[in-house]
């Protein structure tokens, strides 16, 4: 007893001493930009200002953006950025905290009056909050005078520069990441090889996926004579099974209805509970798994891997390619396939997710940056044709090899004696596969590195693509009333939604509730906010 | 305790208990066995759900990938020294303070007690919190992981309820005849007989600090600072969807589940290794009856 | 005159006892009280690039929003109900659980009980959501069960029945033996002695449990009962995340979770805080309550 007695005593000592010693000792403060300036005198010569971005000297600028998991790479390590450093005189410090982290470390940024000089990753509700704060800058100006190439991308694809436009007509941010092709998400997925055993075509329309459900239930394809195929599953049951609801002419949430050109709220549509009342029969008949409401990415890799699973809808990547990679040696047989926008009781072909040629988060200059022209000269080149060869590509000899006058991947990212894909190569050395960083995607690599039958059904879908483009919203620019607006009536709007569809889809909650359901909604406000959706979306196509 | 003889009442009373006892193990290790198991597993089989006690497919790859990280050794050590400077500063800190807050006595008890509890529930924030570490310049430094939180209010009322409950006042009344002063009765008297607390006190601080990941995430910004932890919910994590980016998704899959499996056993044993360690210091304080009188 | 002469008489008679509480002080002054005044974000429209003084203020309008949702009240029902199941299922289940391990006469015996219900403690709340959907789902163990015995399969995760009962109990799993600590440690310090009389009058062990043991404890077990109280409005945020689903929204959606999901569509520093005071406002009043009640009953109090 007596040692822990001196024990104790010597840790409170010890104790004490730390914490004074933490008070007395202080880590230095944290450095922010600074300027390394050449010796004064010694050259005989003045350095030529860089041909990119004007610059005399090197400057370091600090850019706040996030690591993705599957990144293989931080920036800093990365070729990319070593070799623009020596393009453009810009050196950089990159704050690059986990996505998972990145809610928390971006607040505190923000708040710290230690501002970045770049943000690539601010969420796009929060450009106009930040702009009216004047914490970053208006890019209008910069955009039409320093970044040509940008420009150049905004004249072939008019959805970007509408996108990023306030409703007051000017531009506070720039896409983080565009697509030079259209990008489709969100396909009905379905296992090729039984379509072949059961000798069923594609479906075309609702009537036709409905029959395939069928034949995969009652038709054993998997061959253990158990009636256990799932006909369709998916990681959740919200948008997953909501998005068939477009074969009615309808969708979740606020839409374009291009018959009248009006917006319009999914759930008050009539078109909206046909849908539903078809969800439900599917359900009941055993055609759509039971166990959705609870399903996670988890489980639906469980079914697929346990071979029962006929259909879902998924990433083109996640839910699909790599299921193909991941499973092919594992199930004999096993093939997915895509299925084209099917089409709808009007006639169209509208899928629920409108494509995209930019990714969903914005890049923005801080008002606390000195050389916001020469960022924006700096930025601008990774959309140059030399930008895009860097970004996309990589090193000359390295990771790319030139063949015919066009680049083509070298054997270590295509080929990766590992088995990892190309896609997660590429982060070995470029920001391009995940969304951290302003550049193109760029097709020429992108169809080298992609599975085929991705290609395939995006190919297809892009077919009626107006379609689409007349009937989803893209990410319209609200003020910021309009933003807590919509907050605080959507928050209540969607758990209702959310938790009564579920009940009729899933719960067998009887259909003569299904006018009350509405009028309640319409109780929640909504319609206020589909004026408010409405002058957007005028503002939008001006 | 030298009786030996037992009546069938309490023959039946140490039967139940040990049935019931048994039981709650067997409840609690079942799903534990299966965590260890599916770690080992094959991770086609794990996902195809086909591993139910013991380990299909053994193979050993998923523990590779996690102890091979190149940041995983680096964390681990910090983790260490966190954790030892930590659970010293804040048992000392907590066992000197809950002292003077179980003496009713004292003027000042309600204020002082109250003065700690309201901070329970009344906060400013993540915000002001990261601003006032980072105006003590604490920022990216050791002591920011350790001061915040270097005193939990719940431990200190732990403590101070068991020094008011298990030190009567004869004892503190024949001490203040013999003109001992109250650090000197705290370091002499209470301190040996509070043995079992202060186990308990290195037990909830150590796990707490070697658990923690909050404030390492705020307030490091040197990744070769990083604890343990905070590498280990990275690589957990890596598996999320993101719906924003489908393009850089893992093609590993399979190795999706598994992985926290082997995350668990990995971070988890060494503090399983301290409990045994401080079980010998549950043992009874100093014998109360011959102090009495 | 007189009065502070006294005070400055107790003062002088316990000033090594202030001095032992400078460290603790200099603790909440530091990194409890003067970040305090960040609490108001909760009155004012907070944006962290223009600072908590020049946010704007707004008042109380982001408790009326709160107050006025068409969910406020299910919220609350939810949060107290589930910890109040918690609170008389398991609470009385670890202290049981602390009572029937003290009893344990074999050493090795004892040691290998505690070790292996501490275990479930350190299970991250991710992988224990797995196990329990896995656990409960229609192909789990538990199903088998149920149709071995000739029953129907049951959806546990998406009956709104079942789910308190789900989240209680694997609360109890991973939490009731780490629970047992304090109340064990409290144990050891109960005196010898009375035991020995005990045994002397003939009492049997279960006698002696009931009438030494049990009421040695009581005070132990009621500090931690009041402390729990002030986690009465309180109900983890991630854990429900993980186990609910639309169809258990009804018992499932607590206030946290309610207020993530507002959360997603855009950051919303003032809402969260608002509603964070009030659920700290809230479970600071039921302390207060349930200390100054104890203090009446048996003296027992924590301040």
């Amino acid at each position: 007893m007596r040692k822990l007695t001196k024990g104790i005593s010597l840790l409170l000592c010890a104790a004490f001493v730390f914490m004074l010693a933490a008070c007395v000792n202080p880590t230095p403060a944290p450095e922010t930009t600074q300027t390394t300036s050449a010796p004064a005198g010694t050259d005989a010569t003045e350095p030529a200002a860089n041909p990119i971005t004007g610059l005399k000297e090197k400057i370091t600028i600090t850019v706040l953006t996030q690591k993705e998991a599957t990144e293989l790479e931080p920036f800093e390590n990365m070729e990319v950025f070593k070799i623009m450093e020596e393009r453009t005189n810009i050196a950089v410090k990159f704050d690059q905290p986990a996505k998972t982290n990145f809610a928390e470390r971006y607040s505190i940024v923000m708040a710290s009056k230690e501002l970045p000089d770049v943000i690539t990753v601010m969420p796009i509700g929060d450009v106009p909050k930040y702009a009216s704060a004047k914490t970053i800058i208006e890019m209008t100006d910069i955009i039409d005078k320093e970044m040509p190439n940008l420009s150049r991308y905004m004249a072939e694809f008019p959805d970007i520069k509408a996108g990023i436009r306030g409703l007051d007509g000017k531009i506070y941010s720039i896409p983080t990441k565009v697509y030079d092709y259209t990008e489709w998400n969100n396909p009905i997925i379905v296992r090729g090889d039984w379509l072949e055993k059961l000798k069923i075509d594609m479906p075309k329309n609702i009537d036709d996926v409905y029959n395939m459900w069928m034949a995969i239930k009652n038709g054993d394809p998997n061959g253990n004579k158990e009636k256990d195929e799932i006909p369709y599953t998916a990681r959740d049951a919200k948008e997953r099974i909501r998005s068939f609801l477009t074969a009615f002419g309808v969708k979740d949430g606020f839409y374009n209805d291009p018959a009248t050109n009006k917006i319009k709220f999914g759930v008050l549509e009539p078109g909206y509970k046909q849908g539903i009342e078809w969800l439900r029969k599917c359900h009941d008949d055993g055609l759509i798994d039971p166990d959705l409401p609870s399903a996670s990415e988890a489980t639906l890799q469980a079914k697929v891997a346990q071979d029962i699973a006929g259909s879902w809808r998924g990433g083109m990547r996640g839910n699909f390619a790599t299921y193909q990679s991941t499973f092919e040696d594992k199930i004999p047989g096993f093939k997915v396939v895509g299925v084209p926008t099917i089409e709808s009781v009007n006639g169209k072909h509208l899928h629920h997710a409108r494509p995209k040629n930019m990714e969903g988060t914005r890049t923005v200059i801080t008002t606390a940056s000195k050389y916001p022209t020469e960022i924006a000269r700096w930025m601008d080149y990774a959309f140059s044709d030399e930008g895009n060869i860097l970004f996309n590509f990589g090193i000359e000899n390295e990771t790319f090899v030139m063949k015919d006058g066009k680049p083509v991947f070298s054997d270590a990212i295509a080929n990766d004696p590992e088995g990892r894909s190309p896609f997660i190569m590429q982060t070995t050395f470029s920001p391009i596969s995940g969304v951290g960083f302003p550049c193109v995607y760029y097709s020429e690599a992108v169809n080298q590195l992609e599975n085929q039958e991705v290609v395939a059904v995006r190919n297809a879908m892009d077919k009626y693509r107006q379609d689409t483009l007349d009937f989803v919203l893209p990410d319209l620019p609200f003020t910021n009333e309009d933003n807590a607006q919509i907050r605080s009536i959507m928050g209540e709007v969607n758990t209702y939604v959310d938790e009564t569809l579920a009940s009729f889809i899933f719960g067998g909650e009887s259909f003569s509730k299904w006018d009350e359901f509405v009028a309640n909604v319409k109780k929640m406000d909504v319609e206020k906010l589909i004026d408010v959706y409405q002058k957007a979306y005028d503002n939008y196509k001006k | 305790m030298f009786f030996k003889k037992k009546s069938t009442g309490d023959i039946i009373f140490e039967t139940i208990i040990y049935v019931i006892l048994t039981a709650a193990c067997i409840v609690v290790l079942y799903p534990l066995i299966l965590i260890a198991s599916q770690s080992f597993s094959d991770p086609f089989l794990v996902m195809r759900g086909e591993v139910k006690l013991l380990p299909k497919g053994f193979n050993l790859k998923i523990y590779q990938s996690v102890l091979q990280h190149s940041e995983l050794w680096n964390s681990y050590k910090n983790t260490i020294i966190y954790t030892f400077i930590g659970t010293a500063v804040s048992v000392s800190a907590t066992a000197i303070s809950a002292y003077p807050l179980s003496r009713k006595d004292m003027y000042g008890y309600k204020f002082f007690n109250l003065f700690a509890i309201v901070t329970m529930f009344i906060s400013g924030g993540m915000i002001p919190l990261y601003l006032q570490v980072s105006n003590l310049n604490l920022i990216n430094s050791m002591w920011s992981v350790i001061l915040p939180s270097a005193i939990s209010t719940f431990n200190l009322i732990v403590m101070k309820s068991f020094y008011s409950t298990s030190i009567p006042s004869e004892i503190n009344d024949a001490a203040a005849i013999d003109g001992c002063n109250d650090i000197h009765f705290f370091v002499k008297i209470v301190l040996p007989l509070s043995s079992s607390i202060l186990a308990v006190m290195v037990l909830f601080y150590g796990v707490r600090q070697w658990n923690s990941w909050v404030s390492p995430l705020l307030y490091l910004v040197d990744r070769k600072k990083y604890p343990l932890q905070l590498i280990l919910r990275e690589i957990l994590l890596q598996n999320q969807v993101s719906s924003l980016s489908d393009a850089a998704l893992s093609d590993q899959i399979m190795i999706g589940e598994t992985i926290k499996y082997a995350v668990m056993v990995v971070s988890t044993i060494p503090i399983l290794c301290l409990y045994p360690f401080l079980q010998k210091y549950f043992v009874k304080g100093v014998m109360m009856g011959a102090l009495k009188g | 005159m007189h009065y502070l002469t006294q005070a400055g008489r107790k003062i002088g008679k316990n000033k090594f006892l202030y001095i032992m509480l400078v460290p603790m002080v200099l603790y909440y002054v530091l990194f409890h009280y003067m970040p305090m005044y960040g609490a108001q974000i909760a009155f004012r429209d907070y944006l962290p690039s223009i600072g908590i003084w020049e946010s704007p203020w707004v008042g109380m309008t982001y408790f009326k929003q709160f107050f006025n949702s068409v969910y406020f009240g299910r919220l609350m029902r939810n949060t107290l109900l589930i910890n109040l199941y918690d609170l008389l299922v398991g609470f009385t289940f670890t202290v049981a659980l602390a009572l029937l391990i003290n009893e344990v006469t074999s050493r090795r015996y004892k040691k290998f009980v505690q070790t292996v219900l501490y275990m479930p403690h350190f299970i991250s709340v991710v992988v224990l959501a797995g196990l329990v959907v896995s656990f409960l789902s229609p192909s789990g163990p538990i199903n088998n069960l149920i149709r071995m015995l000739g029953g129907e399969t049951i959806r546990f995760m998406q009956e709104k029945t079942w789910y308190r009962t789900i989240f209680v109990f694997s609360g109890i799993w991973q939490d009731a033996g780490w629970g047992t600590i304090v109340y064990l440690a409290a144990l050891t310090n109960i005196d010898i002695s009375l035991y020995e009389a005990a045994i002397a009058d003939g009492a049997s062990r279960f006698k002696r449990m009931l009438y030494i043991t049990i009421p040695c404890i009581m005070p132990t077990v009621i500090v931690m009962l009041i402390l729990r109280m002030g986690n009465i409005f309180t109900v983890g945020f991630e854990k429900t995340m993980l186990l609910y689903n639309e169809l258990t929204y009804e018992t499932a959606d607590v206030i946290a979770t309610y207020v993530y999901r507002r959360g997603i569509i855009g950051a919303e520093y003032s809402f969260s805080t608002a509603v964070g005071l009030y659920n700290s406002v809230l479970n600071l009043a039921t302390i207060v309550i349930f200390n100054a009640i104890s203090k009446k009953a048996n003296d027992i109090g924590l301040w």
